[in-house]
């Protein structure tokens, strides 16, 4: 391999903490590690969702329902913590119906065919219709101590959040590149037809994926609810966008095929870091949104454009060709 | 007794849903009966349409049969799906590519039956046999490179590895050499004679005559459905074979009956593919029909994209009709005559899912159409009107270009590249993959269109068209013209050849 793209990743990679240090250090409070801790901590809930719709897209799904998926799993423990129901058994409840949930989705996309975009929209509906429900509205709060820990404690001075997220991300890197799984969800984003003359069950695969990504949401939902100490009926509704941003930045192609969890939690840390930066400057959250926006935009731009540069400069002759199949 | 019997496989024309309609007028299959013995090369043959991808299905376990049974060891089995079909030791390499592009060569090899080890994928374990498979194989491609990172040719010869990874019994190609080169064709047919000395029998579904004789033992034919016969290697002789096929004798297969005439059509000057690149110069005249032969990958396809405005180049000209154009893009193009038949039809040609009739309308509806909307029936006029010309077997004008043969796609390709009346017409591999009837009606109509003063670049790999139509014939290396050839003399399969890989010996 050449050099230079050896070592274009950790480049790459040297040159975003370069310009976040650089960057970081104009803005006041910024790199004040009590403000950084904070940053990371609230970054856990967009990176533990794009844990899963990393997947979702690597098959060439999208998964529309994490916003209401996060909404209704916050919610459900919140109802069962306020009815008393021990912490545990709430959390595991909340756990089991955000994969139900994703379960659903998996089975409409992968054996009523229908469109990933349309299956999750409408679960994704359901679950925000169904969260207005629990309490009429209302928000939960007041949790028992040891759920709030969850979201706010630390263990050695780091947030306890991240502990979770650090978990969930090791988790989806171990399924995506160590297990045949993760080759077969891989593939099945480059080419169905391959998998389904080789005799595996693509349905299967697509159902795995899409519970991964409700369990994924729901995870993330428990842990929204226990870091604000409240569960409302609206506050999974930014993490729809979030998860798929994050996705984006940290380089998962929207066409199938392409993409690795990690750099996905990374896309998760800078899209917190923005926001964290624009708070810092006071600047009014609607504007926040247009700037998110604005940034999402150029970075899909940029991606795109080099990725044509390279896939044009791939385009090879002949004795080129030749030369590898050497009889 | 034989190793592997078909008996009185049909199979009904299905509907677009897949559901069998039981009409007893259109089968697809009828009746037909096939047998393989243990380590022969049987050669299947027959015109596009004829059914010998629907009966290797049947044999793959890709479609299920009507009627009929198959016999492997007198047992009868029924594979049910691709896997199915493994597990019975049935291996098929397609004819179209059945690779992931984004995985690498060894999860492609592995695919469905990755080695684990205590449930971890065993990644060395999977580098070191695909390693010692494709060395095994004469190639040397590195496990790890991702499948659309290699050429064309090279994924050909990882889909042939990935079936013969399998330990099969039978293997069915579906023309394997069709984007191979002739190295790579020589090395496949190595690796069939190696196969067979280890008693694998090989079902090699092919339209190139001379393979026939390289590496068949026995040759079937089948036509529109039904089972021909079958010959013994002693009894192969083409023209016998061909008139089993079309059920006819085959007219003269190229005609030229055009007359090259005097201005230049087109002409391009000191025109770059890539900065590094030799210049590029060449002219089509009036009603002439210019050939470029070269490997596949020489930078054929892309000086014919280039001319027409599909890809960047560097430097040099383009002059038409006498004046340089000023900006090459595709739709001024069409509009000034120039028109590109794409090498890819299923990709790049057609839309799969819409009619011939739209499918043949859709470079010219500028033309039919000058005004917002579609009026009347010009459309379909000009539809039944190429359909007609051009012989195409269609139920409807509104049939979808999926469900017609690859040669009756082909000539609608065709057909909508000729409703846009071009003057300057650019074919690249107008005859890729399909049967040879349709290849003498393709040939036929492009020695008409000559004749009405059209003039023709036309890029093949296949030497015997090239030598056969071409008036002159420039022939490509690295991205660049090696040789011009003028003199229908010197057109010769060895001087073009020795051309195409240079003289100073190279991979040859």
């Amino acid at each position: 391999m050449h050099p230079a793209k050896k070592y274009r990743p950790a480049l790459t990679a040297l040159a975003v903490v370069a310009a976040f240090l650089i960057g970081g250090s104009f803005v006041p409070n910024f790199l004040n590690p009590a403000n950084f801790l904070n940053v990371i901590r609230q970054c856990s809930i967009i990176a533990i969702c794009a844990v899963g719709v990393t997947q979702v897209i690597v098959i060439k799904g999208i998964d529309l329902s994490v916003g209401g998926n996060v909404t209704f799993c916050g919610m459900l423990a919140g109802l069962l913590l306020g009815r008393g129901v021990p912490v545990p058994i709430a959390i595991l409840a909340a756990l089991a119906a955000g994969t139900a949930i994703g379960l659903v989705s998996g089975a409409l996309h992968a054996y009523l065919e229908v469109p990933a975009f349309v299956a999750t929209l409408v679960i994704g509906q359901i679950t925000q219709g169904a969260a207005y429900l629990f309490n009429n509205g209302r928000s939960f709060g007041s949790f028992p101590p040891a759920f709030v820990f969850l979201g706010n404690g630390s263990l050695l001075g780091v947030p306890v959040s991240d502990y979770i997220m650090v978990i969930f991300v090791l988790a989806g890197v171990f399924v995506t590149t160590k297990l045949p799984i993760g080759t077969r969800i891989y593939g099945l984003g480059g080419n169905e037809q391959v998998l389904k003359n080789s005799g595996i069950d693509t349905a299967k695969i697509k159902l795995f994926v899409f519970a991964v990504s409700g369990f994924c949401a729901a995870s993330a939902g428990v842990l929204l609810a226990a870091q604000l100490d409240t569960a409302h009926p609206t506050q999974g509704e930014p993490y729809q966008l979030d998860a798929i941003a994050a996705c984006i930045i940290g380089g998962v192609s929207m066409a199938g095929g392409e993409g690795k969890v990690i750099m996905s939690m990374v896309g998760a840390l800078i899209i917190q870091s923005i926001r964290n930066i624009l708070n810092l400057l006071a600047v009014h959250s609607f504007y926040q949104n247009i700037l998110v926006g604005v940034i999402i935009i150029g970075v899909v731009a940029i991606s795109m454009m080099t990725r044509a540069r390279r896939a044009n400069k791939t385009a090879q002759f002949a004795a080129a060709d030749a030369g590898a199949l050497k009889p | 007794m034989a190793l592997l019997e078909m008996k009185g496989i049909t199979k009904y024309i299905f509907d677009s849903y897949g559901v069998a309609i039981r009409n007893t007028t259109v089968k697809i299959l009828d009746k037909v009966d096939f047998s393989l013995e243990k380590g022969e090369v049987h050669i299947l043959v027959g015109e596009n349409g004829a059914g010998k991808s629907t009966l290797m299905k049947v044999l793959g376990g890709l479609i299920p049969p009507d009627e009929g049974e198959i016999l492997l060891d007198g047992k009868p089995v029924r594979p049910r799906s691709a896997r199915d079909a493994l597990d019975l030791g049935i291996g098929f390499i397609h004819q179209e590519l059945n690779l992931c592009g984004n995985l690498s060569v060894r999860d492609n090899i592995f695919m469905g039956r990755e080695l684990t080890h205590k449930g971890m994928k065993d990644g060395k374990e999977m580098r070191r046999r695909s390693e010692e498979l494709l060395k095994e194989m004469g190639v040397n491609i590195d496990p790890d490179t991702l499948v659309k990172n290699l050429s064309t040719a090279q994924q050909q010869i990882i889909e042939i590895a990935k079936v013969f990874s399998y330990d099969c019994r039978i293997i069915i190609m579906d023309e394997p050499t069709s984007s191979l080169t002739k190295t790579e064709i020589d090395i496949l047919f190595r690796l069939i004679h190696r196969l067979k000395a280890q008693g694998v029998s090989i079902i090699y579904i092919s339209h190139r005559l001379e393979e026939f004789e390289r590496v068949g033992d026995r040759l079937s034919v089948l036509r529109d459905g039904q089972y021909i016969g079958t010959l013994e290697k002693e009894a192969f002789h083409v023209d016998r074979i061909v008139s089993m096929m079309v059920g006819r004798a085959l007219g003269a297969m190229y005609e030229n009956t055009h007359v090259p005439g005097g201005e230049r059509v087109l002409e391009v000057r000191a025109l770059r593919l890539e900065p590094h690149t030799a210049p590029i110069s060449l002219h089509v005249n009036r009603g002439e029909i210019v050939g470029i032969g070269g490997l596949v990958g020489a930078g054929r396809t892309e000086l014919a994209k280039s001319i027409f405005g599909y890809r960047k180049s560097f430097g040099g000209q383009v002059l038409y009709n006498g004046n340089p154009l000023k900006k090459l893009d595709p739709a001024l193009l069409i509009r000034a005559g120039i028109i590109y038949l794409t090498e890819d039809r299923k990709t790049e040609g057609l839309i799969l899912d819409m009619g011939i009739r739209q499918n043949i309308s859709l470079a010219s509806l500028f033309r039919l159409f000058p005004r917002l909307f579609m009026f009347g029936h010009k459309e379909e006029e000009l539809a039944r009107d190429m359909v007609g010309r051009l012989n195409v077997v269609c139920n409807a004008l509104e049939q979808t270009a999926r469900t017609l043969s690859g040669g009756n796609q082909q000539k609608v390709v065709l057909g909508k590249c000729l409703a846009t009346q071009p003057k300057l017409l650019i074919l690249d591999e107008p005859t890729r993959g399909i049967d040879v009837g349709a290849k003498a009606e393709i040939y036929h109509m492009i020695d008409t269109i000559a004749r009405s003063g059209v003039a023709v670049l036309m890029i093949s790999s296949d030497m015997p068209e090239l030598i056969g139509m071409s008036d002159r014939i420039y022939v490509m290396r690295e991205g660049a013209i090696v040789v011009e050839i003028t003199e229908k003399a010197e057109m010769q399969q060895e001087t073009i050849l020795e051309h195409t890989i240079g003289r100073t010996g190279g991979v040859a």
